[in-house]
């Protein structure tokens, strides 16, 4: 008898062979898919980490820095226009670990993970006496400063200087308030010229002699408010699962 | 030739080989091995980013920069170098070490030799400063 093939074992060997490569083919395409997903997630996490900290975001300060007041208030809809094609995705925006923002369970998806600074402002008020002092450095750096101006019967503010610059001038006085722009890159020195009226003559100082005068001293105060930028390290976390 | 002499079936040798071949195909699709470029680049992003974060922050009694203070001279860095292991240390993730160096100084771990290490450098108006981030 020749060695012939036993056509039932053929027939069993086609079968199992033909269930296996469409088994493979099957398992295959998933992976296909999966990978596919798997590179959308990546990416559409990274253009949303990456738009979060934008320099023009609603969401920052400065770029790189989040502002903590806006940020804190993460909507989906924010995160939706930043990012269009995480609309119909599960989104998971956390800093250091805390989520700020979830929608659905991105647990699967693609994680980004950013190093940032998260910034807020820090207002003060200080009270300048004018009849003790008519300049004073601030504190901090700042970009604004707020100005109350209510100057006594015999007192006249006529200048009032940012660094040696003159920003409000008004021959016949100041009073009320001004907001002034200053800038960061100097501490904020305020000067404030004022002219007392004596009551028995019209001897004036002149403006070039600001911080000395004969006589009575200037009555009146300003209101100083202005506010400074408080930032603090933290980490920016994006979770993205399509 | 006799017949009860212990033939192996063709056919069954023949699916065999077919089944080991379409199995191991198979397999590729099914076994992934996360690749190590991921993660360096994630690294270098850190890096970055730790670097940026430095050139964002300002000392309260100077115009430039942390990283400038840094970079610019030694008792600037010395003055400079707790704050920057603190701002590093916050923005970073807390799984992550990282190390600093300027010509003025360095903060930080020693590199690590067998894992991937992102790097990432600024040059600023007073020197170079390089930072080396890694997976603790």
């Amino acid at each position: 008898m020749r060695g012939q093939a036993n056509l039932t074992a053929v027939a069993v060997a086609l079968v199992v062979l033909s269930g296996l490569t469409v088994g493979t083919v099957f398992v295959a395409e998933s992976a296909l898919i999966g990978a596919s997903r798997e590179t959308d997630d990546s990416r559409l996490a990274t253009s949303l980490s990456n738009r979060l900290l934008a320099g023009d975001a609603p969401t920052t300060i400065r770029p790189g820095v989040l502002s903590e007041r806006r940020f804190t208030n993460l909507s989906g809809s924010r995160v939706d226009s930043l990012v269009p094609g995480v609309a119909t995705a599960a989104v998971a925006v956390r800093l250091d670990g805390e989520t700020v923002f979830q929608r659905g369970e991105p647990a699967a998806g693609a994680r980004v993970t950013r190093a940032t600074l998260l910034g807020r402002t820090e207002h003060r008020t200080t009270s300048i006496d004018l009849a003790e002092l008519r300049e004073t450095t601030l504190p901090h750096r700042t970009d604004s400063v707020s100005l109350d101006v209510s100057t006594g019967p015999n007192t006249t503010l006529r200048t009032v200087r940012m660094n040696d610059r003159v920003v409000l001038h008004n021959d016949s006085g100041l009073d009320g308030e001004a907001d002034i722009e200053s800038s960061t890159r100097d501490p904020t020195r305020l000067a404030f010229e004022t002219v007392v009226t004596n009551a028995s003559s019209t001897e004036n100082d002149t403006d070039d002699a600001p911080a000395v005068s004969a006589g009575p001293a200037p009555t009146g105060s300003v209101v100083v408010r202005y506010g400074y930028l408080v930032q603090n390290g933290a980490t920016l976390e994006v979770v993205v699962d399509v | 030739m006799s017949e009860s002499r212990g033939q192996l079936s063709l056919s069954l040798v023949e699916a065999s080989v077919g089944l080991v071949l379409v199995l191991a195909v198979a397999s590729l699709f099914v076994v992934t091995v996360p690749s190590p470029e991921h993660e360096t680049t994630r690294l270098e992003t850190l890096a970055a980013d730790g670097l940026d974060v430095l050139d964002s922050s300002r000392p309260t009694d100077e115009g430039t920069s942390l990283l400038g203070r840094a970079t610019g001279s030694r008792p600037g860095f010395v003055q400079e170098r707790s704050d920057l292991r603190e701002r590093l240390r916050t923005s970073l993730p807390p799984t992550v070490r990282f190390r600093l160096e300027t010509p003025h100084g360095t903060v930080g771990w020693t590199r690590p030799p067998d894992r991937p290490v992102g790097r990432a450098r600024a040059l600023t108006n007073h020197g170079e400063a390089t930072l080396w981030v890694w997976y603790a």
